[in-house]
């Protein structure tokens, strides 16, 4: 079975903008990565928070700070909630935060569904405590300048986004 | 005049749980809500936090988007954790035994404005 793939850039975005951030040399970017364990309730938003420190230390707008903590947390939540095991990791360049949040778990078999404000599969005891809105996804999307997601049934979901430095 | 979170409590007939230090911030948008998503909707830097989730999960959204202090309603006993990371945040936690409704009215007739709600997916 293959990958299902979604990707959505910003209005006004130019789309090889995004590709150059991957394009930096190593020395001019700082990485920070952290383990997400599935079911971890109490250290959910542990990695958006270390992520948040790391680039609030650097000459970045407040605005981009809290957009880049809102989504790295709900990428994180979403691992938290839905799979076994992940890992976030942020790259930050002179042009762009570049974040990768990967996991093994069920994948999302209809992205485009589970991109729609109120759309979630969480169980009631996740609802208590104060997650499965169905606004993780599009909470992310709406912070971000692109949003990329692969998702292989049975194996896991990589959600990857880019945060423009230079756009507010 | 600007009112503070030591007012806000007054009002509420609160007790202060952590971030005694803090008392004297302005409260000047409020948000009032218990789903993690809809708190980090909030566009306003800043924002105090009017909820009925004592959560660790709360505190964590909070130090997203830089809250200035949370109010637990309906005399919510924090799970355990909760005010100690709030005191090492320096985050003032305050904790009611008023209804959320009521909360909610008592600090929007001290004068405190509504946060700006973005609901995902729209436009910065």
């Amino acid at each position: 079975m293959g990958a299902a793939e979604f990707i959505w850039t910003r209005d006004g975005v130019d789309a090889e903008e995004i590709k150059g951030c991957g394009n930096v040399a190593p020395a001019e970017t700082i990485e920070t990565e952290k383990e997400i364990a599935g079911g971890d309730f109490a250290n959910a938003g542990a990695g958006a928070s270390q992520i948040k420190r790391l680039i609030k230390k650097l000459a970045i707008s407040p605005q981009v700070v809290r957009r880049t903590a809102i989504a790295c947390f709900e990428a994180e939540v979403n691992v938290t909630v839905y799979a076994q095991e992940g890992s976030i990791k942020a790259r930050v360049s002179p042009l762009c935060i570049y974040v990768v949040v990967e996991d093994r778990g069920p994948g999302i078999p209809d992205i485009e569904q589970a991109m729609q404000p109120g759309w979630s599969t969480a169980t009631p005891e996740v609802r208590e405590m104060g997650f499965g809105a169905g606004l993780g996804l599009p909470n992310i999307r709406g912070n971000v300048d692109f949003l990329k997601i692969t998702s292989t049934a049975g194996e896991g979901t990589v959600v990857e986004f880019a945060i423009l430095l230079n756009r507010t | 005049m600007a009112v503070k979170i030591r007012d806000v409590a007054e009002a509420l007939g609160a007790e202060v749980l952590a971030g005694e230090d803090g008392l004297d911030r302005d409260v000047g948008v409020v948000i009032a809500s218990d789903l993690v998503s809809d708190i980090l909707c909030c566009r306003d830097v800043g924002a105090f936090l009017i909820t009925g989730l004592a959560k660790i999960q709360i505190l964590r959204a909070a130090d997203m988007i830089d809250l200035i202090g949370i109010c637990f309603v309906r005399g919510k006993i924090p799970e355990e954790g909760v005010v100690e990371y709030a005191r090492e945040m320096g985050l003032p936690v305050i904790l009611t035994p008023k209804t959320m409704y009521e909360t909610c009215g008592r600090v929007y007739q001290l004068g405190a404005k509504s946060g700006v709600y973005t609901p995902p997916g729209a436009p910065e």
